[in-house]
């Protein structure tokens, strides 16, 4: 080997070991354990915030399904992506969506579940799926029970074949168009057979609005019969419509499809036959309405097909 | 100095008496023991490895920079790196490459960073004034008019006694490559080898 090599390697090996150097490895080692510290204590934090989300989102979904109040005030956040919300319904009556027209409401399914079935209502614009529902109502009401549906800027209601399908639902006994003389929307009822809980959810992308359906007969209490302020039977059309239209602003109004398939409009229903008269009298007055009768029903019971003629007879 | 070819192993003991340098390879069946408990977290395990190390970092990180300081600190940033990553080590028989590698990358980082770098074939700081004496200049201004990549490759090859491919595997160079920069390097320190000590 070279001379000139050895003695390099001679003076490289004859380095000077300085006592400081166990201190520089020391303090590696220690530099290093703090590095680990934090990133387990980063680590332990990670962990925590992901069980905390992930206990939060299960309580939120717990609490969002079970509790309308709670949905209600959470419904803003957009915590479940393509929930926009859950519906509050106050007095049995609740909207969503936003306004828009020429929409579609084209198609209505119903899912059964164990212990629930589910009502669908999807919509299109240009026979593409919408993103957001369009503005709409639901008016939950008895003697019958039946939810009132109100699409705002629907043009069509390729839906309404669906309708039928409907009655697959353990709980709907009936659902039903109704005359809207209005050209930019539609409605239709849901009349069901037994009381029943129910929850709407809103959603988006694509714009879905879902009807959950379960049942209440154990909490339901029986109920007396009421008096049904009504007009008689008419067909489906446009005379419904106008009698609907001269009663407008009555708080209860709705319209109803009778035991025969015909259509009556009702300004209401009340606890006694002598409170259903002085109203029939007060919207005589006040709306020149004199077509009105009193029909005694009970809960569940779908209104009689009353004729012209037997109208006339009672008056 | 004793060499033992163990049977059947790739690996060489090499027994001197005293130098440190030495030591590690001394012990090297124990080296890997204490690396597998290493990577396992063990602490104790992963200092005894510094301990037995830490001299050949130095010594390694000084005929870079030239500055004990410098070199201590080059040494306390690899123990810290190789403390913070050993757990990825997948074979404890690279251990020893594995640090080197990390100690150099560890200088070239800390040379581009405090912009002591010299390229001592460009140019010559004069106002450098080596603290040690005798050899130990020797070394330093023999080494200075080698570039930084060859410096390292020979103090590997030449000083650490380490083989040409392991060289290739820290510098992340072909072989060839690191064959013609030390060949290249020799040239210019002026040291003239037998082909089969060049190709070590």
């Amino acid at each position: 080997m070279d001379d000139k090599l050895k003695r390099l390697q001679q003076a490289y090996n004859d380095i000077e070991i300085l006592d400081e150097l166990s201190l520089a490895t020391r303090r590696g080692i220690e530099k290093g354990k703090l590095h680990q510290q934090k990133t387990r204590a980063t680590k332990r934090r990670v962990k925590w915030i992901t069980s905390i989300v992930a206990a939060m989102f299960i309580f939120f979904t717990i609490s969002i399904n079970t509790l309308p109040a709670f949905a209600g005030s959470l419904e803003q956040v957009p915590v479940l992506g393509k929930l926009v919300s859950v519906l509050h319904f106050s007095k049995g009556n609740a909207g969503g969506g936003v306004i828009q027209d020429g929409t579609d409401v084209n198609f209505i399914t119903v899912k059964q579940q164990e212990g629930c079935d589910q009502i669908i209502l999807n919509f299109a614009q240009n026979n593409e799926p919408q993103q957001i529902a369009n503005s709409f109502n639901m008016k939950f009401t008895e003697y019958p029970n039946t939810m009132t549906i109100f699409v705002g800027g629907a043009r069509r209601f390729s839906a309404a074949k669906d309708l039928e399908t409907l009655k697959q639902s353990n709980y709907i006994q009936d659902a039903y168009q109704i005359i809207t003389m209005d050209d930019s929307a539609i409605r239709f009822n849901i009349t069901f057979k037994e009381p029943v809980t129910y929850e709407v959810k809103e959603y988006k992308d694509p714009a879905q609005v879902v009807i959950k359906l379960t049942s209440d007969k154990e909490n339901a209490v029986n109920l007396p019969p009421v008096y049904s302020l009504r007009t008689v039977s008419m067909p489906y059309g446009e005379e419904i419509g106008m009698a609907e239209e001269m009663m407008f602003e009555l708080e209860g109004l709705r319209v109803l499809k009778d035991q025969e398939g015909s259509f009556l409009v009702e300004a209401g229903y009340y606890n006694t036959e002598a409170e259903a008269l002085a109203q029939l009298k007060r919207i005589q007055s006040e709306y020149g309405v004199d077509s009105l009768l009193i029909e005694k029903r009970s809960n569940l019971q779908i209104p009689e097909f009353i004729s012209t003629d037997i109208s006339t007879e009672k008056n | 100095m004793v060499s033992l070819k163990a049977c059947g192993q790739s690996y060489v003991f090499v027994l001197v008496n005293s130098h440190d340098k030495w030591e590690g390879r001394v012990q090297h069946v124990e080296q890997e023991e204490l690396v597998v408990k290493a990577i396992t977290g063990d602490e104790d395990s992963f200092t005894l490895l510094m301990n037995e190390m830490q001299g050949r970092l130095y010594r390694m990180a000084l005929s870079y920079v030239r500055n004990k300081d410098d070199a201590l600190e080059i040494v306390q940033e690899t123990v810290y790196k190789a403390f913070i990553s050993i757990h990825k080590l997948q074979k404890p028989q690279y251990f020893s490459t594995w640090l080197i590698k990390i100690s150099v990358n560890c200088a070239l980082d800390y040379i581009r960073k405090s912009k002591k770098i010299i390229y001592m074939d460009i140019d010559i700081e004069d106002s450098y004034v080596p603290e040690d004496s005798g050899d130990v200049i020797d070394l330093y201004e023999a080494l200075r008019v080698l570039d930084e990549k060859t410096r390292l490759a020979i103090v590997m090859r030449y000083f650490e006694d380490m083989p040409m491919k392991e060289i290739a595997n820290i510098l992340d160079m072909p072989l060839s490559s690191v064959k013609s920069i030390i060949y290249r390097g020799l040239e210019k320190l002026k040291i003239n080898l037998e082909e089969s000590e060049y190709n070590g």
